[in-house]
């Protein structure tokens, strides 16, 4: 060998050598804090996100390239922005004069007619004006009625409470009458992901109201035949008779989990073991989840982001949800440090900003990061 | 590797920029959305500078010390009077 060739090999070796530890140090450096639920940590995001949501943001702030989408995005934005803020304001309520009216202003704007046009658009009618029907609205009601009830949670003089109620009774009455316990999100269009959002709701209301909740045992029952067998993932659509019309996908696996622990469902934390076991993979100390279990492969979508080298954006910010509230701590470092590297932060005026997240990205993140622990 | 320094302000300079971009136009959306028309290029850039930044940064680092050390030796040895 050379000593040119020594010279170059030894530079490739210097160079290439740290970044098999230091990128993790670095990135996860934050990842203890937010796993125990540091409050100036928390703080700094909620602020962010309370900034974002009092300022507005509108449907016109998405160029997805479908209004469908924009909508949908617009309308996550306000949801998860309101799970956040009082998942923060329940982990730390000394924070509740701070954080209760931006969290209240995210439930004002879920409930405007701009932000609920989307859904009555494929419906042909107002999700809140037709309760009393029987059309299913999965997507918006299951949403908007899991906020209400962590709001009713913090502040049980609420002013949504009546609204919390009539959404409950309608959902539930919806579940009972569907021979496949599943409702529909928008007409002939069947997502698990979106049930799980109703489900927890329905057990967040009835635990409020010290009772059980016959429609969610019920659901609960036949959950069976919307989890692959294999992977133990959720398919991600089904169709009308209850078989699968999608592929098990991690995505709206890990955002379904988050769903049912929020409303303290066991299910969420069997669906977070098989993400683990069946989509969990890592880099150098960077955790990621794979969109498809390993063995099947897919394209990405509006709901997975993009599937680089098949990880899913979504899927992996999702999980660390999953992690925090089964108490895997080394399962969310890992994945908190990828969500640090690709998140950006920005900080700055005791606020946070995960910039290449923006507004839906931060308050997912937030959301994610503050979900309850065990 | 003759130039780690200037690799280096490069990528520092490229990840400073980009981060006040993605913050400023939410360039990552074009990611996200598949039929989004937002320069997905730039977002894409802005990613690989700053993994290349987190993942090569402390290797340039010590290699940048490094040439500068081997500079220095070599000046002082120029400089050294001879015996």
């Amino acid at each position: 060998m050379t000593t040119r060739a020594r010279r170059l090999a030894a530079s490739l070796l210097i160079l290439l050598l740290p970044a098999a530890f230091f990128p993790a140090c670095w990135c996860g450096r934050d990842a203890g804090r937010w796993f125990r639920g540091d409050r100036e940590m928390q703080m700094a995001l909620a602020r962010h996100v309370a900034d974002e949501t009092l300022g507005g943001i509108s449907v016109k702030d998405f160029k997805t390239g479908s209004s469908l989408f924009d909508a949908e995005w617009a309308f996550g934005t306000y949801q998860m922005g309101a799970l956040g803020l009082a998942q923060v304001i329940r982990e730390h309520p000394e924070m509740r004069a701070e954080l209760l009216p931006a969290l209240e202003a995210c439930l004002d704007r879920l409930l405007s007619p701009g932000l609920a046009e989307f859904d009555a658009r494929s419906w042909g009618e107002h999700p809140l004006e037709s309760l009393d029907g029987d059309k299913g609205h999965a997507a918006y009601l299951g949403y908007v009625n899991l906020a209400l009830g962590l709001h009713r949670a913090i502040a049980p003089e609420s002013r949504f409470r009546d609204l919390n109620d009539r959404i409950s009774a309608a959902l539930e009455h919806r579940l009972l009458a569907s021979p496949i316990r599943i409702l529909e999100t928008y007409p002939g269009e069947r997502y698990p992901v979106d049930n799980c959002a109703v489900l927890g709701s329905l057990a967040i209301h009835a635990r409020l109201g010290g009772r059980d909740c016959p429609a969610v045992a019920d659901a609960l029952a036949a959950w069976d035949l919307y989890v692959d067998p294999a992977s133990g993932l959720l398919y991600q659509a089904v169709d009308g008779s209850g078989k699968p019309a999608d592929s098990p996908r991690a995505s709206g696996t890990g955002l379904g989990a988050f769903f049912l622990s929020t409303g303290g469902l066991p299910l969420g934390r069997e669906l977070h073991a098989a993400i683990r076991r069946s989509c969990g993979s890592g880099f150098l100390g960077f955790g990621m989840v794979r969109e498809y279990p390993r063995g099947s492969a897919g394209s990405g979508d509006i709901d997975s982001g993009p599937v680089p080298f098949g990880i899913g954006f979504s899927a992996t910010g999702f999980h660390l949800a999953g992690c925090r509230s089964a108490g895997d701590e080394a399962g969310f470092r890992a994945l908190y440090r990828t969500a640090h590297l690709v998140g950006t932060p920005l900080d700055g005026g005791g606020r946070r900003n995960y910039v290449c997240g923006g507004p839906i990205g931060n308050a997912i993140l937030l959301a994610m990061l503050t979900a309850p622990r065990p | 590797m003759k130039r780690p320094l200037a690799v280096l302000l490069v990528l520092v300079v490229a990840h400073v920029a980009g981060i006040h971009a993605m913050a400023r136009w939410r360039l990552m959306e074009s990611l996200l959305a598949p039929n989004a028309r937002l320069p997905v290029a730039a977002a894409i850039g802005f990613l690989l500078a700053r993994f290349a930044l987190v993942f090569l940064g402390p290797g340039l680092v010590i290699l940048a010390a490094r040439e500068l050390f081997r500079k220095r030796a070599a000046r002082f040895h120029e400089e050294a009077p001879s015996s």
